[in-house]
Formats: structure tokens, C-alpha cells, sequence
């Protein structure tokens, strides 16, 4: 059996597995699996790239095995709808706040398997670590290296996460925060790959940064839902 | 049965000629072998008479002649001679009757009568012969004639010979010494013998040796008591040759004992050296000589054909190769495998590969006289090839080889780029190339480096080129310094090391030169922008004064074209020469913008440039990349084109263009060069404040730390501390003093403020003060000395607040200034246009006007227009040293001028309908600046300038404020009001709704003033939206805790947008660009105690999960063992803060 198959094969498996366990998650238009975006205080704008989370479910519905709703939600992080989904999303540029309740809620999301991405769109880096670290005290953020599965679980990154957009030059880093020895935040900075999920027009970005930043979201859509 | 008589005749007549002829056979086979007996028989005897008697030659020879008659009789009668007799069947038949009497004669009548029948006469009947035949083939018919007659001699002679051949076997075994010498003189009888009483014994006599060896021949003598005897001489005859004889040495001498007769064995030895060829040999004595000895050669086995082909290791990439024919020396790299095929000059029996260094490799048979075997180089070494032929007769001198192991050379690696020491660039990124050279390939190039002070070195592999590599390689890529942690003032060692493919002994590697990046300290990369900064003031300076000759160039050019519009050579040469001159200080101009560009981002390292210098230097920028246009180069490439069409016209025009582009390249550039000044003496300005803050707090702080009763050894820490701060406020002084200077060129009234600010630090004596501290404190009077540096922050703390008074009274009156300068402008423009439409009107109204009127509307026009520059240059005198005034302004009033010089022009020569057009275009244009410029300045009075970002961050910075303190108000009253509300506090609803419907205002006015900065103010508008939401919701629910959350989330985006101007993140960072490939380092593995838990989590289930349980059950397990692993976490992680709570308590103690 190919490595490939095999991988197909465990992809199948564990989401059987995993998915009955989230109960409800799907999305409002109610096919499948779909990833929230978290709406988060502070004034970070956390609807920033509307059209970037619909590119990445179907990019990951009509390139994965995986069954995913067009349409993402969105979730307050106090609310206990939170727990419907096991993939949210996080992006901005500007502040990110967490009240007492949010970093409690979130917690628990983590804790019962719960998966985030928080993608920095320019200028919430500081804001979200700090407000990470209330909600993960004992798991300080740490780059991943570059053969972490999250880099090879679709498609192969043999150098980390890819550069889709420029703000303050430099590469790209990903980092992650690991509970119970599971990676349940995935950071991506200094890369914005956000702006590349989104329709090309709206950034002018070149057909090849466009996919580079799909391909990077699938990977993570499949490694949350496979880990 | 009856035959026919004819037939019995035949019959019988067939018969006794089989007999005969068996017969015949049978005597001659007894024929022979009687010779043979008489042969050996003889010879016997002879060899016995030799051996025992010294029989003479002559005897010898008679009786070895009658021998030989004897045989040759012998062979006549018994062989030749019954083999020549021909069959009678008459005489046979006779022969037969005689064996068998009971015939009678009736066969030998039979067989003689028959040829008588019908011979009547001799009275035979025919009947009678026939009957007699018949009777006699019956009667013989059971009989077999030929046993009739038994072979006698037959037996007898090989009874014979045998006992004869045994006896000579016998006394061969028996007497062979004395057979052999005796038959050697049977065999040459002629042969003369020693001396009597002395025998010749030669050994080895015949013999067979293998080419090339010697032989060594030993007669020995046997002496009898007082024989006489000379020394012996060997005779060696060789074939083709004339014989040598050469005397035989004595070896030895003994008495032979057992004979007992007082014989003696005299020994002699001589050797015939590499005997390659048949020869033969003998002794002679005097008088005698012994017999003649053969001796044959053989060969032995030889090497024809050699075949070596050497297999290289695979990582050198060598093609395998054979080495040149019959050559077997091996010159290979270590790890070579040598395949060595021989073909030998007759079959062999074995064949093997002896090496020196001790190896011996059995070969494999490839053919009967051909093998094969390997062996692989590990070194230097020889080997040797053996072979055997099927006898066992090896190659006498078996052929050597050397083996010659080729070194693996270390591979040669240097940094290419940057090859020497350098400051870490501005973008931490550095461009890195390394060029690796191997004989047979590099695999792998690392990066290794170190941060000075640190003996931690850190290697990242770069690249990897596959197990066989490259030869040479260069690797180009761009160094990520940011992942060093190389720090300001830092100095960092790096160097290359290249590995090369060497599978056998191991990689070899070798290092590059090592290098040393250094990262300016905050202080050097100011000092640098500084001194680029008066570099550029320098520079731009000349080329102002450059564009100034130009200018006068092109205006004399101009002037003699009005008057001769026909060019001549020479005046075309001149007018190359001064387009040349101006492309020259365009391009210039071009490398000055991209200068000033660097100098922004230089400045923007520093921590030291205020956010308005830089945003200033932005500005400078912006304009010379307004200046350095392609229209001067499109107007000079026009004025060839005139020339070159020897267009007068066009020429005319080209050159009138150029002037008003020279006259804005001039503005330009000196307005350049003025604001950079200015921003230049205002970074001075502000830069010297921020220091004398800074060096307040830390007087502050020393003044604290000294109140506290340090111990001597703080106090003398603290002492060193105080000097150095004492020498950083001399430098400031200094500072202060170059920054007044710069100051005064730019705004005198400035420089006497902070002149004032200086004397009064000096009238204060701080420096005193800053000293007499440290003196005190080295003294361990620390009270002493907190006195004095308390005194000393005050002091600068007052310079401070005076220097950044300074730093906002000049902001103040420089907009002041740019705003007064404007409005005067445009009161002057206003005054212009209402004169120009008066000539309008003139002009319109009375087409036909005497030439005294036309005259003065000429002079009137003219004057205008004279007026006009007079406004341009006051305008750019005030404002050339500000933004507020755009520099395009000054263009556009030049091609005003221009236009009502042309309606002068119109009106002069009386052309009406052009004069109308000209004088129409000229006021349309008046207007349009007056519009332009209110426009500008109702702009610039909100939010334009240099310090309106100022102003923004401090509207701001008040409206953060004041929403905080709404915020806590409302917070307070939600609280009072408890979830019922409580109408009472309805007055403090109200106020607190004013206050928040004054707070949108102010941000709506913000949004809508600073409309091209939106941006900057993040999402400002979305503020006003939230504002406005919470109005509504506090309209309708008072103080609600959704507008308590919707307070928070102004305050928020109230102080997101105060950062981010701070930052300048919005104006110039969210302008993102494509993002570039960058190539870095993996970063370090993960900690095993991150991952620990999962991945014993993940054994431990798929163990379990090994064994067949129903679908639901392995959910379970599954779950139970996540649980579990979160259980050993949470345990771990207790642990672990117990731990950390024991450190805190030890370090308490």
C-alpha cells in the first residue's frame, strides 16, 4: 500500500473516530464539517478576510476526503457553541481581548479537543500571545519545526509555513501551543496567509501565493480533524 | 546332402587355403618373438658381460654384431621367409592327412586330381575323381583342419621371452646402477672409457629441467687403490654452438668402506647456468670420457594476457575503467574494487593474488588457461600474480604490481558574499553565497556561528546535494539574521563548513575563513544617519548651485535664440553641452531620492528619530521623486529635436518650457534642502530632549537608589554609573550646542529658546552637580550624593521641558507662519484677478482701441504678471522650508505668468482675438490657484502639516481618556442601578450620554478631517459606528451591560488607533507586498516533554487497540486513554508548579 493510501486511509478512520465525538458541528447549511470564526474583544477586527474561509472549505471539500460545509460560522468565545466545532479561527489586526469567561470557555474547548488557528493579519501578535497565555499558562508558544506533520498532512512544506504576504519582511513562522502533549493552536505570522485564502482580486496576489496559502489551509484543516 | 564334385572341390580347396594361411600367420608370429628372445637374449648377456667386465669397444662391438646377425638370420628364416612361402593346398593338404591318418590320402588326392579329370591317358576316371571328391568333403566336413597340426614353436617363444624380460626387470631393480652405465655403453659402444681402475658415475645424467634454472653436475671417481686419474672436465654442448669444456672443482673426497677393497669417491662438482634451451652434457678424464647426457627443457607457466579493471566508489561519479593493456599497476581511490583477468601461456592448475600488505585472494577459473579475481584498495600496497600449471609447475618469478591509493582531497569551501567583515544590514537579511569545490562531489554545506561572548555555537545545515553530490557548487541564499538574537552593539563569528561524499574513510570537510557581523549599537546607526544626512545637505547644496549655472547657461542659449533663431555649429555644440549638463543633475536628482530613501529607512532603525522626522523625511522623499520625473528628460530630448529639425519655432517653445521646469527644478531642490535642514535641526533638537529626559529619569533613579543606603560595594558600582552619566550630559551639552547651530540657519527665534535652555542648565551648574555626585558616592556619602542628583534631574527635566517647548512653539508658529504667508497670497492673487478682469472687459468690451490705450493695457498686463512672480517668490521664500505650501503651487503661478506674458504679447501687437484668448486663459488660470490654494490651506489648517500627526495623537490620546473615564462611569452606574434600573440616576444617564454624543463628534470630525489618513486612524469609523450603537443602546436601556461592553470596545479601537500611529503601522505597513521566498533554518525540534504525553498516549492505545473489541468498546478505551493522558499531564504540570513555587521560596531566602 503507497504512503498515500495509507494516509487516505488513516485521514477516513480517525475523522469516523473523531467526528461523533464533536456531536454537532456543522455548519449551518448543514453538510459537513465547518471551521468558526472566533469573535473575539478588543477591536481586532475579527471578521477581516470574509472571503478566506469559504475558499479553504472548498478547497478542502473538493480536495480532501474530508466532508466540509461551504460556509464557516462564526462564535463568540464565551458561547457554548463554541464546543460544535472542531476548528475555530482567528485573524485580525489590531487588539485581541479575552474576557475571564473566554479564556474559561476556551479552556475547555482546548481541553476537549478543541483546534484554533489564529492567523495574524498584521498587528495582533502581541495582543495574542498575551491573551494566550491566559488561556494556555503552562504552554507558551514554540515554533514548529519544519517536518511537523501540520506541514506535510495534504501536501508537503518542506520549508515551514510559505510567504504569502509581505508586511515587515522576514519569514514566516509558525508556532503552535500543545496541550496533553497535542497541538491545539496553530499560529501562523508574519505570512498572512488569510490574505491569500481570500479571492485573488482582492489582494491582486499571483494565481501561485493564492494556492501556496490554500494548500497551507488544508493542511491544517486536515491535521486538526486527523489529530 | 549331396554337392556337385565341382563344388566340393571348391569347398575343399577354400578350406585348406584358410588353413594355410592360419598356419602362415602362426609361423610368423612364432618368427618373431623367436627374434625377439634371440634379441633380449643377447642383449641380457651383453649387459651382464659390461656390467661386471670392462669389456673393450672392439669386443664390444664383434659381439653386439653377432648378436645382431643372429637376429637378422633369425628374422630372415623365422619371419621374412614363411611370410614370402606361397600356400600349396597340395602340400597342406598333405599336412592335414597328416594330423588326421584317418584320411588317408584322399585329400591330397582330391585336391591334385581334379585337375587330371578328363586326362584319360593317365587312366583317372572322371566318375572315379568326382566320387573321391564327394567322399572326401563329407569326410572333412565334422573336421576342424586346422588344429591338424599343433604350434610348437609359438609356445615355447613366449615362454621364452618372458622369462628373459623378467630377468632383465630383475636385474634392472637389482643392478641398476651397473645396468645403467652398461647400457649406456651398449648404446654407444664406440664410446672410450676411463682409465682402468678408475669408474665415472656422472649425476644427474639425463635430466629435465625448467628454463631458466641451472643444473649442477657431479661426477664422482670411484678411485681403486693407485689408480691413476686426472681432474675432471665437463664438456656442455650446446645445440648450434661449438662445446665448452671447463674443469670440475673439487668438492670431496671418501673412502668407500663397505667395499672393503680400499676404493675412494672422489666428488666434483661444476653448475650450468640458466639452461633455457636442450643440450647435452658429459665428463671427461684423461684417456676417457663418460657417456653423453641429454638434457631437456621445459617451460614453465607465463603471464600472456593481463586485464585490470577498476570499479571506483560510487560517490566519486567515476566511470569504470580498465588500465592499459598487460598493465597491471592500480592507481585508484581507496575503496576502488580491481578486478584482475590473466591468461596464462598453458592451462593452469591454480592462480591466486598475493597482496604486500598480506591478503592472498585464490582466483577463479575463467577457461583452462585463463582466471580472474578482485580485491578492493584500502591504501597504498603491491600485489603479486602466481599461477600453476597443471603439473604444479608455478611461474617461476611471479609478476609485481604496485597499488597506488589516490587521496580523497579535503573539499575547499570560502563565503563568496560577503567574503569580510560587514554590519549587519538594516533588513537582517544577509545574502550569503558560498562556493564549495570537491574531487569527487560536496554533500552538505552547514553554517555555523556565535554571538561574541557566548561559547554556544550554533549550525544549521543550508544544503544538502544527494549521497554522490556535487563537484562545485555554489550556494547562494539569504541569512535570516533575526533568528541569531544578534543584538544592537553585538558582534557575531560565523563560517561555512562543506562536507564532501567520501563513503569509505568517512566525510571529510573543511571550513571557510570566519567572519565577524556586527550590529551597530542604537548610537552608531544614528551617528550614521547623521552623517548621511549632512553627506546629503552637502551634496545637494552643489547641486543647487549646479542647476543654478544650468539655469544661466540655458537663459543666455535662450536669449540668443530670440535674437538669432538660426543656429549656428558652435551654438548647437553649446546647447549639447548644457542639455548634457542638465541630464547630469537629473540624474542626480534621481540618485538623491533614492538616497533620501535610504536615509529613511537608516533613521527608522534608530530608536533615536522621532516619528516626525521620519515622517518628514518620507515628505523630502516624495518630492525629489517628484523632481526626478522624465519631464526634463522628455523637454531635453525636445530641444534636440528641435535642433535636429532646425525648428526655430519649436526650439523657441522647448527652451521656454525648460525654463519654467529649470525654475521648479530649482524651487524644488532648495525647498529640499531647506526642509531637510529644518528636519534636521529639529531632530537635533529632539534628540538632544529625549536624552535630557532620559538622563533626568536615570538622575531620578540614581537619586532614589542613593537614599536607600547602598553598601560600600553599591556605592562604588553606583559611583562609576554617576560619572558616566556626568560625561553622557557633557556630550549632550555639546549636542545641544551643534543642534542651536543647525538651529539658526533655520528658526533664529528656536535657537535662542534653547540657547536660553542651554545657559540656564550651565548658570545651574549640573555638571557640578552630576559630578560632585559620583565624587560622593565613591566618598560612600550616598545621602550626600542623592541630594545632588536629585537636584541634577531637576535641572534636566527642565531643560527638557524647555527643549520641548521649543520643539511645539516651533511646530505653532511655522504652520502660523506657512498659514499667514498663504492667505497673503491669495489676498494678492485676488487683487491680480480683479485686474485681470478689468483687461478682460477692456478687451472685450472695446476691441478697437487707440495704441495709447493698448499701450498702457500692455504695461498693465506686464506689470501683473510682474506681480505675479513677486507673489511666487515670497510665497517660496516664507514656505520653502514647510509642507504646508505644495511645491507645485510654484509651478503653476509660473505658467500663469507665462500666459499673461503671452497676452501681453497678443495685446501688443494688436492681434484682439488672440490678446482675448491669452488675457481669458490667464485670469481662468488666477482663479484656479486662488481656488487651489484656499482649498490647501482650509486643509492644511485641520489637518495638514508636519505636526498635525502630533496633533491627531493628542486628540486622541484625550478622547482615550476621557472614554476611559465614561466608561468607569458607566460601569459604576450599571452597578448602582442593579438590574431593576433605578430612574433616579437618570440626570447622570444624561450627562454620560452628552459625553459620549461629544466624544462621536470629535471622532466623526477626526474621520472626516484627517479623510487621507483614514488609514492611520485604523478603523476610526468604525469607532464612530460603535459610538452611535451605544447611544442608541444607553437611549434605550440605560446603562446596560451591552453598553458597558460597547464603552470597552470604543475605548479599544480608540487606543488601536493611537498605537498604530505611534507605530506608523497603518501608513506604511499594512502596504503589503506579495510575499518573497524566503529560505531559512528548521527550527529546533520539539522537546520531548511536549510531545511525551501524546506519543504515550498513541502507543499505549494502538497496543490496546490491537486486540478485536466491538466498535463501541474501542471508543471507550479510546476515551479512556485520552483521559488518562490528560490525567499524567495535569500530574505532571501540579509537579511541576510545586517545583516551581520551591525554587521561588529558596530564592527567597
Amino acid at each position: 500500500m503507497t504512503r498515500w493510501m495509507t494516509g487516505v486511509l488513516a485521514l477516513v478512520v480517525t475523522i469516523a473516530v473523531v467526528l461523533p465525538a464533536f456531536g454537532d458541528r456543522v455548519s449551518e447549511d448543514g453538510r459537513g464539517v465547518t471551521i468558526a470564526q472566533l469573535k473575539y474583544r478588543g477591536g481586532g477586527d475579527w471578521y477581516a478576510n470574509p472571503t478566506a474561509l469559504p475558499n479553504l472549505l472548498d478547497a478542502v471539500a473538493e480536495r480532501t476526503e474530508v466532508a466540509v460545509a461551504r460556509r464557516p460560522a462564526s462564535v463568540a468565545p464565551d458561547q457554548e457553541e463554541l464546543f460544535t466545532y472542531p476548528i475555530i479561527h482567528m485573524t485580525g489586526h489590531g487588539r485581541v481581548q479575552l474576557a475571564p469567561e473566554d479564556i474559561a470557555n476556551l479552556r475547555e474547548y482546548f481541553e476537549r479537543g478543541g483546534f484554533l488557528w489564529a492567523d495574524d493579519n498584521y498587528g495582533m501578535d502581541a495582543s495574542f500571545r498575551a491573551e494566550l497565555s491566559k488561556v494556555l499558562p503552562e504552554s507558551p508558544l514554540v515554533e514548529l519545526p519544519f517536518d511537523h506533520e501540520i506541514y506535510s498532512s495534504f501536501y508537503e512544506f518542506r520549508d515551514g509555513l510559505p510567504k504569502i504576504h509581505e508586511h515587515d519582511g522576514g519569514p514566516p513562522h509558525g508556532y503552535g501551543a500543545f496541550l496533553n502533549g497535542e497541538l491545539v493552536v496553530f499560529y501562523s505570522f508574519n505570512t498572512d496567509i488569510g490574505d491569500g485564502l481570500e479571492d485573488a482580486e482582492v489582494h491582486d496576489d499571483p494565481p501561485e501565493k493564492h494556492e501556496a496559502a490554500l494548500r497551507m489551509g488544508v493542511n491544517i484543516v486536515v491535521y486538526a480533524l486527523t489529530h | 546332402m549331396t554337392r556337385a564334385p565341382e563344388q566340393g572341390h571348391s569347398e575343399l580347396l577354400r578350406r585348406i587355403a584358410a588353413v594355410g594361411r592360419q598356419w602362415k600367420t602362426r609361423a610368423v608370429i612364432a618368427g618373431v618373438l623367436h627374434m625377439l628372445v634371440l634379441v633380449l637374449a643377447g642383449s641380457l648377456l651383453l649387459l651382464l658381460l659390461e656390467s661386471f667386465l670392462t669389456v673393450p669397444p672392439l669386443v664390444r662391438m664383434i659381439l653386439m654384431l653377432t648378436l645382431l646377425g643372429v637376429v637378422v638370420h633369425a628374422l630372415i628364416t623365422r619371419v621374412v621367409t614363411p611370410l614370402a612361402r606361397r600356400i600349396d593346398p597340395v602340400a597342406i593338404a598333405a599336412r592335414i592327412e597328416r594330423g588326421y591318418p584317418e584320411l588317408g590320402e584322399s585329400l591330397e588326392s582330391a585336391t591334385e586330381l581334379w585337375e587330371k579329370r578328363g586326362a584319360g591317358r593317365h587312366g583317372y576316371s572322371v566318375d572315379l575323381i568326382n566320387g573321391l571328391i564327394v567322399r572326401t568333403v563329407e569326410e572333412v566336413a565334422g573336421l576342424d583342419l586346422g588344429s591338424a597340426e599343433r604350434p610348437r614353436g609359438l609356445r615355447r617363444a613366449g615362454i621364452a621371452l618372458v622369462v628373459i624380460a623378467a630377468l632383465i626387470a630383475l636385474g634392472v631393480f637389482a643392478m641398476g646402477s651397473r645396468f645403467g652405465p652398461a647400457f649406456e655403453r651398449l648404446r654407444r659402444p664406440l664410446d672410450r672409457e676411463a682409465r682402468p681402475g678408475v669408474v665415472l658415475i656422472v649425476y644427474p645424467g639425463d635430466v629435465t629441467l625448467v628454463a631458466g634454472d641451472d643444473l649442477d653436475v657431479e661426477a664422482q671417481l670411484v678411485l681403486m687403490p693407485g689408480a691413476e686419474y686426472t681432474a675432471p672436465a665437463l664438456t656442455v654442448d650446446r645445440s648450434g654452438e661449438v662445446p665448452v669444456t671447463r674443469p670440475m672443482q673439487e668438492a670431496e673426497r671418501t673412502r668407500v668402506e663397505d667395499e672393503g677393497n680400499g676404493a675412494e669417491v672422489a666428488s666434483h662438482l661444476a653448475t650450468i647456468h640458466d639452461i633455457r634451451a636442450p643440450l647435452t652434457y658429459s665428463v671427461a678424464l684423461a684417456g676417457g670420457s663418460s657417456l653423453s647426457f641429454d638434457v631437456a627443457v621445459i617451460d614453465p607457466p607465463f603471464i600472456t594476457g593481463l586485464d585490470v579493471e577498476l570499479a571506483f566508489p560510487s560517490y566519486s561519479g567515476l566511470v569504470p575503467r580498465r588500465s592499459a593493456e598487460n598493465g597491471g599497476d592500480v592507481t585508484a581511490l581507496p575503496g576502488t574494487s580491481v578486478t584482475v583477468t590473466l591468461s596464462a601461456s598453458k592451462p593452469l592448475g591454480s592462480a591466486r593474488l598475493e597482496l604486500v600488505s598480506g591478503a592472498d585472494i585464490e582466483m577463479e577459473r575463467l577457461g583452462p588457461d585463463s582466471f580472474r579475481g578482485r580485491f578492493v584498495v584500502s591504501g597504498d600496497d603491491a600485489y603479486s600474480i602466481h599461477v600453476t600449471d597443471t603439473d604444479g609447475l608455478a611461474n617461476a618469478t611471479p609478476p609485481t604490481y604496485t597499488i597506488a591509493a589516490i587521496r580523497d582531497e579535503r573539499p575547499l569551501v570560502r563565503i563568496v558574499e560577503p567574503g569580510e567583515d560587514r554590519d549587519v544590514p538594516r533588513e537582517m537579511m544577509l545574502p550569503l553565497a558560498i562556493s564549495g569545490i570537491d574531487d569527487y562531489g560536496v554533500t552538505r554545506i552547514d553554517l555555523h556561528y556565535s554571538l561574541e561572548g557566548s561559547a554556544e555555537e550554533t549550525v544549521s545545515t543550508l544544503e544538502r546535494y544527494g549521497s554522490r553530490g556535487e563537484r562545485e557548487v555554489v550556494l547562494e541564499t539569504v541569512w535570516d539574521l533575526s533568528e541569531t538574537g544578534l543584538l544592537p552593539g553585538v558582534m557575531l563569528v560565523y563560517y561555512a563548513e562543506v562536507f564532501d561524499s567520501d563513503r569509505v574513510n568517512g566525510p571529510k570537510s573543511s571550513r571557510s575563513e570566519s567572519y565577524l557581523l556586527r550590529f551597530p549599537s542604537m548610537a552608531e546607526l544614528y551617528s550614521d544617519a547623521v552623517g548621511e544626512q549632512d553627506e546629503i545637505l552637502d551634496d545637494l547644496d552643489e547641486l543647487i548651485e549646479e542647476q543654478e549655472d544650468v539655469r544661466e547657461e540655458f537663459d543666455e542659449i535662450e536669449e540668443e535664440v530670440r535674437g538669432d533663431p538660426e543656429l549656428d555649429w558652435q551654438d548647437e555644440e553649446r546647447v549639447e553641452q548644457a542639455l548634457e549638463r542638465q541630464e547630469e543633475v537629473a540624474d542626480q536628482v534621481a540618485d538623491m531620492a533614492e538616497r533620501m530613501a535610504d536615509l529613511g529607512d537608516q533613521m527608522s532603525e534608530t530608536d533615536r528619530v522621532t516619528l516626525e522626522t521620519l515622517e518628514k523625511v518620507d515628505q523630502i522623499t516624495e518630492l525629489l521623486d517628484e523632481v526626478a520625473t522624465d519631464e526634463m528628460r522628455r523637454l531635453l530630448e525636445q530641444i534636440r529635436e528641435a535642433m535636429r529639425e532646425v525648428s526655430p519655432e519649436q526650439m523657441s517653445s522647448a527652451m521656454e518650457q525648460m525654463t519654467f521646469t529649470q525654475d521648479d527644478y530649482l524651487r524644488r531642490l532648495e525647498q529640499t534642502l531647506n526642509l531637510l535642514q529644518r528636519a534636521k535641526a529639529e531632530q537635533s533638537l529632539a534628540d538632544v530632549a529625549d536624552r535630557a529626559e532620559d538622563l533626568a529619569e536615570r538622575q531620578e533613579q540614581m537619586a532614589r537608589e542613593s537614599s536607600e543606603s547602598p553598601d560600600p560595594q553599591q556605592c562604588e558600582q553606583m559611583a562609576g554609573e554617576q560619572q558616566q552619566m556626568a560625561a553622557e550630559l557633557e556630550q549632550l551639552k555639546r549636542d545641544l550646542e551643534k543642534a542651536i547651530s543647525e538651529m539658526q540657519d533655520v528658526d533664529p527665534e528656536a535657537a535662542a529658546e534653547m540657547q536660553q535652555a542651554l545657559d540656564q542648565l550651565e548658570q545651574a551648574d549640573t555638571s557640578e552637580k552630576m559630578q560632585d555626585a559620583a565624587q560622593k558616592l565613591g566618598e560612600m556619602k550616598p545621602q550626600e550624593a542623592s541630594a545632588q542628583c536629585e537636584s541634577a534631574s531637576s535641572d534636566l527635566k527642565s531643560l527638557f521641558t524647555k527643549l520641548s517647548s521649543c520643539q511645539g512653539s516651533m511646530a505653532c508658529s511655522l504652520q502660523a507662519r506657512d498659514r499667514e504667508a498663504t492667505l497673503r497670497a491669495i489676498d494678492e492673487l485676488l487683487a491680480i484677478s480683479t485686474e485681470q478682469e478689468e483687461i478682460l472687459d477692456v478687451v472685450i468690451e472695446r476691441p478697437g482701441l487707440a495704441r495709447a490705450e493698448v499701450v498702457v493695457l500692455v504695461a498693465k498686463q506686464t506689470d501683473l504678471a510682474e506681480s505675479l512672480a513677486h507673489v511666487a517668490e515670497r510665497l517660496f521664500r516664507v514656505g520653502n522650508d514647510s509642507f504646508e505650501i505644495d511645491a507645485s503651487t510654484y509651478r503653476k503661478i509660473a505658467m500663469v505668468r507665462g500666459e499673461m506674458i503671452r497676452a501681453a504679447q497678443h495685446l501688443a501687437a494688436e492681434s484682439a482675438r488672440a490678446a482675448e484668448v491669452t488675457v481669458s486663459s490667464a485670469l481662468g488660470r488666477v482663479n484656479g490657484l486662488i481656488v487651489e490654494l484656499l482649498t490647501s490651506n482650509q486643509s492644511s489648517s485641520s489637518s495638514g502639516g508636519a505636526g498635525a500627526l502630533q496633533q491627531l495623537m493628542q486628540q486622541l490620546t484625550q478622547m482615550a481618556e476621557q472614554q476611559a473615564q465614561l466608561n468607569q462611569m458607566t460601569e459604576s452606574l450599571r452597578q448602582q442601578m442593579g438590574e431593576q434600573g433605578d430612574m433616579s440616576h437618570q440626570e447622570q444617564l444624561a450627562r454620560m450620554r452628552a459625553e459620549q454624543e461629544r466624544l462621536m463628534e470629535q471622532a466623526q470630525r477626526l474621520a472626516e478631517e484627517f479623510g487621507n489618513r483614514s488609514e492611520v486612524l485604523g478603523r476610526l469609523d468604525d469607532t464612530v459606528d460603535e459610538m452611535e450603537g451605544t447611544l442608541a443602546e444607553m437611549e434605550e436601556h440605560g446603562a446596560s451591560q451591552e453598553a458597558v461592553d460597547r464603552q470597552k470596545r470604543i475605548l479599544s479601537r480608540l487606543l488601536d488607533a493611537q498605537r498604530s500611529l505611534r507605530r506608523r503601522d497603518y501608513t506604511r505597513e499594512r502596504r503589503s507586498s506579495v510575499g518573497e521566498a524566503y529560505r531559512r533554518t528548521s527550527p529546533d525540534a520539539l522537546a520531548d516533554e511536549i510531545t511525551q504525553a501524546r506519543r504515550e498516549l498513541r502507543e499505549d492505545l494502538l497496543r490496546a487497540m490491537q486486540r478485536e473489541y466491538p466498535a463501541e468498546y474501542r471508543e471507550l478505551i479510546r476515551a479512556y486513554f485520552e483521559s488518562l493522558a490528560r490525567d499524567v499531564e495535569g500530574e505532571a504540570s501540579g509537579d511541576g508548579a510545586t517545583e516551581g513555587n520551591g525554587v521561588g521560596e529558596g530564592g527567597g531566602e
